[in-house]
Parts: C-alpha cells; structure tokens; sequence
C-alpha cells in the first residue's frame, strides 16, 4: 500500500514538473522575449530612488490582496 | 476591538492580538514548532494569541495580513520573466509551493472560521506602522529596510499622529538586506539568520573590499542604490552570488572551513559600505523631512553596530526601533495600522515586548518533579533575588526564565542565560555552553540609570530597551566589562529600568553586591534552537550545558 501512494505520489510530481516546464519554455519564455523588448532602464540618473504616488488610499484597497 | 495581526511564509512567521490599540499577545510561531524561523502558516501561534485571552476566532473583529501576497507573486512571476531561461529550476520549486498554498492565504485564514474582514497591509506600511505606532512621538521620520517585501525593499517616509506619509521607495532587485545576505552566504552562514555573525566578525577585519564591493554597488550622494545584478544570483538561482561574484571576492567558504584574516575583511567591508548607504540615506531623510525623530524598522534595521552611529552620522536626535524589527514585527505593523490608520483609533503608549507565554508556579514545580530535580522554593521575591544576584557575583551561570516569552529575536531577561560581565573568560564558557562560534560577542544588560557612566550613549540615562544599538564602552570601564567588550570596543546594550520588573532587581541586586551595574545577557537557548518557550525546555538546555543554575519562575536549581 505504502510503495502504491509513494508511485503515484512520484507520478503526479513528475506530472507536474512537465507541465510547468512546458509552460515555463512556452508562456514564460515569450512573454520575456517581449519583456526585454520594451523594458528600458535609465542608464545612469542622478538618483534611484522612485517617487511614490500620493494616492489616497481607501478601504478597499487594504481588503484587496493585490 | 479585536485585530489579529497574522506573517507567514517568508520567515518568522507569527501572530500578535490587539484589544483597543494594545498588544495583548505576541509570539513567533518558531516558539512552539521549535523550528528556527519557522515560515509556515502559525496555526500554533495564533492558537496561544486567542487562548490567552479566552477569545475565539469568531470574537475577532478583523484579521490583518502583514503584506499583499498578490502583489508579491506579480514581483515573483516578473522575476521569472526577467531571468528566464536561467530560472527554470527556482521556478519549478517555486510555483507548486505558490499555487499550493502562498497564493491561498485568504482560504487559509477563513479555514480558521474566521468570517469579518481581512485588511492586507502592504509589506513596508506594516514596518514603517510597527516602529513608528509604537513609539511615543508624535512626528517621526521612517526608514523602513530589509530583503524584500512585496517589489519595495527600501522606503522613506514621514509620520504625524495616525497618518504614515510614503515619499520614496527603492524596489527589487535593488536591495541592501539582499546585498548583506549574498555577503553572508558567501561567507558559508544562512542567509536570513547569520547576517548577526558576519556584523560580529567585522569586527575583526579592515573594510579593504569596500572598493570592489563599491564596483558592484552604484551608491548616489542621497544614498540611492543599484545592484549590478551581473555578479548577484539571487534573482535565477538558489545561490545569492555567482561566479563572476567569486571572482573578485575569492572562493566561497564552506560551512566547516576555519574563518581566516580574508573573511573578517571581507565581513568588515560590507559592514563599511552598509553604513554608507544607510547614513546617506538617513541624511536624505532627514533633508526630506526635517524632524529629529527617527524610527527604523526591517531586517536591517537590526543592524545594531550601525544603529549606534545614527546619532554622530546624522542629524536625528531621537531614535526609536522596534525591537521585533524584522518580519515577526510586522505583523504587529499590520494590526496597528488597521486600528489606528484604517479604523482611527487613537494611538497607546509604547509597551514592552513580553508579551508571549507564561507558566505558573504549578507548570514550574510539575516540570521540575517530572526531571526529579532538587529546588528551591523561595516565597518572596526579595530572597529569590538576593540568591539569584548573590550566584552571578560569583561568577556563576545562570539559566534565568521569568513572566512572558519576548516578542522578537533578542531575549530580554525573561528566557535568558546571564553572568558577570568580567572577567574575560566568560565570554568563551558562555559561548562552549550556547555551542557557538568563539567571535561572536555578547550583549549587557544594563540599569538605565547608569548607562551613561559605562557606554558612550547620546545623554545621561539613555534608553536603549530592545538591544538594537551597540555603542562604544568607555574605556575605564572595557575591564568590568571585558567578557562583553567586542574587538571593536563596542557591545549591544539593553538598558532596563522599573518596566522590566523582576530583571530590574536582579541587575539592582547584581549592582550592591559588585558595584557593577550591567550583566551578560544572552539568549536562553542552544546553537541551531529557538529560545526556550517552557520550563520543560529550559530545564533540558539546563542539563545539557554547564550552566551552573537555573531560575524557573519562584524557583531555584543549582547543579
Ligand atoms: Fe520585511
């Protein structure tokens, strides 16, 4: 029973491993073909910090985990 | 009202209870699964959290969250993108463990029974809210600082009463904590726990790296940064360098390999260009803000050996840091904001950090029987201290285990191990009984009124209460102190007054007896443990080690 659930335990980690490898070559990787396409750093500012937007921030905003 | 402030899944994960704007319970989940920062869900923790006000989940009102765990997938799924293909292995630990349960945060805490409302409060507003809700001023400048939240690593901001202001923020990779931790993992510790060791063995080396480290590291007059991310592995790979990294900096050492002169300069120079950045950056801050008050919070801002000079570095007057300033602290963050910034409810007075289990005297003397230990019972506080004083005057090392487990890293005199702080050999018997490196130094404990007369501090009576500054010791008194002088000349103080009860005494005691009035405090625990939480495991820590005695509560154990 015991080498039974470990099998099937192996089979579907292996499972996994293939489909998100195949969406790591095939989603990830053209998206990052794009990404490196339009992403553009500033070479050399004068400084790196970023200003943060004064945006009011409501309650909903803190209910939302995004 | 009732918040539970919940961290989880990066590292020490914990859970803390706020009853109208006052910390009634906190405690790292660590505590209990006797797992060293623990990042799993603390079932344990929160369980302790409502037990101990005989509340249940269903008396909650809300439940705060110490980050936005959406927004930190995007920064995971973006870093993903960024490196690929060089990511393929990290992704595929990475994403069942997402998809599994990090993602699900939400479905975890209504399994609690939980039905109110869940507020997520963004990962640096629970740090910047942790340091400065509980500190007395009224306006304060903030720096918050660590690894990396959700995208931000580094904030600025300013604070007046209930209103926390952001002004500017540095995100990943771009990361001073991740720049120390690739440091500490080169130098063969774990990362996001022996960044202390690399701060203690610093102490030993010239900053002779800080150049090269400087050629990797953009560093701007306002204290801005970028990491050249050509020599960093943290972003595709498990390992935080890389081999271009090794290069310039020599081979990574290896677990068991002797720490050598190179080691300690390598240690001293990330120190150095640490302290660069974060003494531009607060001089940034405080152009931008104009108050003298400060309060710091993050990983970082444990760096203890540059916190003491904030106060000749920069311009700040008052400093304040939370002591649970890293991720356990933000789950205090995240709860007092919800209360006093969402909810507008007005701010308490700042507390002290005992705030985790207690044991009577029942659960001390039953643990006591079930090891068949001889003790003594002393029935009133005054012999217990006069006993207890009368052991470390002399020279005898005591366990020493009172009241409520702190809240955060530093034992604070409730699971501690003490001794007198001289002579020099008690440095290395306290460090063969805690089994750890012969380098690292250890902290006092000093009354608060006399700071001043032993340490080089700001004011007369200066209060340090948390152990997050090491100042310089005086130099008539590196002899009374000299099992915790560091080669540097400095030691991480707390100083303890009236608020610490029982420990105030046995250091007032300690004080008659020797005229010396500050003790070895280390922490109540052995190499690779967390700290004690029960009698049951301070009486085993006890028995392995050659600590000379042990003080449970009303009770005394002599070996
Ligand atoms: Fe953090």
């Amino acid at each position: 029973m015991k080498k039974l659930f470990t099998f099937f335990r192996t089979l579907n980690n292996i499972f996994i491993t293939a489909i998100l490898t195949i969406f790591y070559f095939l989603i990830i990787g053209t998206i990052s073909f794009f990404y490196r396409l339009f992403k553009h750093e500033d070479k050399n500012p004068m400084s790196f910090w970023k200003k943060v937007d004064q945006l009011k921030l409501d309650k909903s905003y803190f209910n939302s985990p995004y | 009202m009732t918040i539970l402030g919940i961290s989880a899944y990066y590292h020490d994960s914990a859970a803390v209870l706020i009853e109208d704007g006052k910390i009634v319970a906190a405690i790292e989940e660590e505590r209990f699964s006797r797992i060293k920062h623990d990042n799993g869900f603390p079932h344990k923790a929160i369980d302790f959290c409502l037990k101990s006000r005989d509340l249940e989940i269903k008396d909650v009102d809300y439940v705060a969250y110490y980050e936005k765990p959406l927004l930190k997938f995007e920064r995971i799924l973006e870093n993903f993108i960024a490196t690929f293909p060089l990511s393929l292995q990290p992704f595929l630990k990475g994403m069942p463990e997402w998809l599994d349960y990090k993602i699900k945060i939400e479905s975890s805490i209504r399994r609690l029974g939980f039905k109110n409302k869940i507020f997520f409060v963004p990962h640096h507003y629970s740090h910047a809210s942790a340091c400065f809700l509980n500190s007395s001023f009224k306006e304060s400048a903030i720096l918050t600082i660590d690894g990396v939240g959700e995208w931000q690593t580094t904030g600025l901001w300013k604070a007046n009463n209930n209103k926390i202001t952001p002004l500017k923020r540095i995100d990943f990779p771009n990361s001073l904590g991740l720049l120390y931790s690739t440091f500490t993992a080169h130098m063969g510790f774990k990362v996001n726990e022996d960044e202390y060791k690399l701060m203690g063995l610093a102490a030993y080396g010239k900053p002779i790296y800080a150049d090269k480290i400087r050629s990797i590291v953009d560093i701007k007059p306002d204290g801005s940064f970028r990491l050249n991310l050509k020599y960093f592995g943290f972003r595709e790979g498990f390992r935080m360098y890389n081999n271009r990294f090794e290069k310039i900096f020599g081979k990574a050492r290896s677990k068991k390999e002797r720490i050598v002169r190179r080691h300690a300069d390598l240690a001293a120079s990330v120190q150095s260009v640490t302290e660069d950045i974060y003494f531009k950056t607060l001089n940034h801050l405080f152009e931008l803000t104009g108050s003298s008050n400060l309060c710091l919070s993050g990983g970082v801002a444990l760096n203890a050996l540059a916190n003491g000079k904030i106060y000749k570095k920069t311009p700040f007057k008052n400093v304040y840091i939370f002591g649970a300033a890293g991720d356990s602290g933000a789950a205090v963050g995240a709860a007092l904001y919800v209360n006093n910034v969402i909810m507008k409810k007005r701010r308490n007075q700042p507390q002290n950090l005992y705030l985790g289990s207690k044991y009577d005297n029942n659960a001390i003397e039953d643990a006591l029987l079930r090891y068949n230990l001889k003790f003594i019972k002393y029935d009133s506080e005054r012999k217990l201290i006069d006993r207890a004083a009368g052991l470390l005057s002399k020279g005898k090392i005591i366990g020493w285990f009172q009241g409520g487990c702190e809240f955060g890293p530093r034992a604070l005199g409730n699971r501690s191990i003490l001794s007198k702080p001289n002579p020099k050999s008690m440095k290395k018997k306290m460090n063969i009984i805690k089994r750890r490196e012969q380098f690292r130094p250890f902290a006092g404990s000093i009354l608060q009124s006399e700071v001043h007369k032993y340490f080089e501090v700001p004011e007369k009576n200066h209060q340090s209460p948390f152990m997050t500054f090491c100042f310089k010791v005086k130099k008539d008194k590196s002899s009374t102190l000299a099992s915790i002088v560091h080669k540097d000349g400095t030691c991480r103080i707390q100083t303890v007054n009236h608020d610490n009860g029982r420990y105030f005494n046995l250091i007032k005691k300690f004080f008659e007896l020797t005229k010396i009035a500050c003790v070895m405090n280390t922490s109540f625990n052995l190499k690779g443990e967390p700290i004690v939480e029960t009698p049951d495991q301070a009486i085993e820590d006890f028995l392995k080690t050659r600590m000379d005695a042990l003080v449970l509560g009303d009770y005394v154990v002599i070996k």
